[in-house]
């Protein structure tokens, strides 16, 4: 195979991969520019990595894994980032319905790689040894922590969703 | 409940403004090729990089013990070091990244298993951040250390300043339990990325970004059993409400991999040191 038809190769499955690579990572990071700056960080890693992918059983699993690195890597500098916090006016306001925390919200509560392993179970549907291998973490912490992330996010929902 | 779960999140999406991809792939292509090239380049840069710290790192010689339990780092004095000293000296072993493995992460070499970094035995309690600045403190050269500082971000962490008499200068900890440590494939014109072995074969990542003083060098270790350790060797100082004053790099790279590759940091830590933190700082101020 050429290298121009390995490119091809390439842009036909990032084409395919892109949306639904993109929305996980929003629902990781819930910033659509962060999560389009992480889908190209691991759509781009593939790419270096593509000549080694016919290797793989399972290339889309490959680039989740790669753009699940790629998010706790980022959320591990975050701690880093100097910033400059301007101090918000005080505001009162009644808490309407279009107040109520969203599912996206309540998500964000919850600590990095806890997202990851919902994100993973109840959004991408994987199941607990996919999750497990996709995080490199065992199975025993896959199960601890999709339980409490769920009882995490019924309790800021306030509601029985998710049951 | 994954179908109620998706569902709830589905509708969510639908109003989140989900932007257009846009040249998303081709950025991503042109990104990927980038990537390659600066991949084949860092091979060389790599090995330079590597003997760099390997004259660091036998300056610092046997006073820098790995997955040492208690006892501080090397007080060698920053990269200006003359490799006379260090004659008999045992260096720091780094081995420069080879050839990229898709399995385990671009940079480091394929088919050799991650060696672990395990905790001392005893129990231990969940990490703190004043456990973290009693252990860091210890293995520090002696210094005064002052300014210390937690972030929330979902990871233990701390930010101090430390003096050993030649300036003051920060330092950023973070101990994450989330996997493993991403490959050394995403250098470019504002981030460069160094993969090499630590002295135990355990995946070190030095990331630098020139312009950005508090990152201008980040140390990464992967401890090989969900454990990375993040040290960070800032040029500046934190934010003082109009600038981040430059400071001098307190580390050496060599000094921030021993450090960060000791054996004691993880999720959970020693007791004993939790008792120590407890003792010594009652809080530790959040940012």
């Amino acid at each position: 195979m050429t290298a121009r038809d390995r490119d091809r190769e390439f842009v036909e499955f990032a084409r395919a991969q892109a949306t639904g690579l993109r929305r996980t990572a929003y629902l990781l990071c819930h910033d659509w520019h962060l999560a389009q700056d992480l889908t190209q960080i691991a759509l781009a890693k593939m790419y270096v990595a593509w000549n080694r992918l016919d290797t793989l059983a399972n290339p889309g699993a490959y680039a989740r894994k790669t753009l699940l690195r790629a998010f706790l890597d980022h959320q591990r500098k975050r701690s880093s980032r100097e910033t400059a916090l301007e101090l918000a006016p005080e505001t009162t306001v009644d808490a309407g319905p279009e107040l109520r925390l969203t599912l996206l919200d309540a998500l964000a509560e919850l600590p990095p790689r806890d997202r990851a392993i919902v994100v993973l179970r109840y959004w991408e549907d994987h199941s607990i040894d996919t999750v497990a291998a996709l995080l490199g973490v065992s199975v025993s912490v896959v199960k601890s922590q999709s339980m409490r992330s769920l009882a995490r996010l019924r309790e800021l929902l306030g509601e029985d969703i998710l049951t | 409940m994954t179908e109620d779960f998706r569902a709830r999140l589905e509708a969510e999406l639908a109003t989140a403004d989900e932007p257009a991809l846009g040249a998303l792939v081709d950025d991503s292509l042109r990104r990927g090729r980038r990537l390659r090239r600066g991949r084949r380049l860092s091979l060389v840069a790599g090995t330079l990089t590597v003997a760099g710290v390997l004259i660091a790192g036998a300056v610092l010689g046997g006073q820098l013990l790995r997955h040492r339990p208690n006892g501080p780092v090397s007080a060698a004095t920053g990269a200006q070091l003359t490799i006379a000293s260090a004659a008999s000296s045992a260096p720091v072993a780094l081995t420069p990244s080879t050839e990229p493995s898709a399995a385990g992460g671009v940079g480091w070499p394929a088919g050799q298993p991650q060696p672990v970094i395990d905790q001392p035995a005893g129990t231990k309690t969940p990490t703190t951040p004043a456990m973290l600045l009693v252990r860091l403190r210890e293995l520090l050269p002696a210094g005064k250390v002052s300014d210390y500082v937690t972030f929330a971000n979902g990871y233990p962490n701390i930010r101090l300043n430390y003096n050993r008499g030649e300036g003051t200068g920060m330092l950023q900890l973070s101990v994450a339990d989330d996997s493993s440590v991403d490959g050394c494939a995403d250098s470019g014109v504002d981030l460069i990325e160094t993969c090499t072995l630590g002295p135990g074969g355990e995946h070190v990542k030095i990331t630098q970004i020139p312009g950005n003083c508090i990152q201008s060098s980040m140390v990464t270790v992967d401890h090989g059993n969900g454990v990375v350790v993040e040290l960070d060797l800032p040029t500046c100082l934190s934010w003082n409400g109009s600038t981040n004053p430059p400071a001098r790099q307190v580390l050496t790279v060599a000094q921030a991999i021993a450090i960060a590759a000791d054996s004691g940091w993880g999720p959970r830590m020693s007791t004993a040191l939790a008792a120590q933190a407890k003792q010594e700082y009652t809080t530790v101020p959040t940012s």
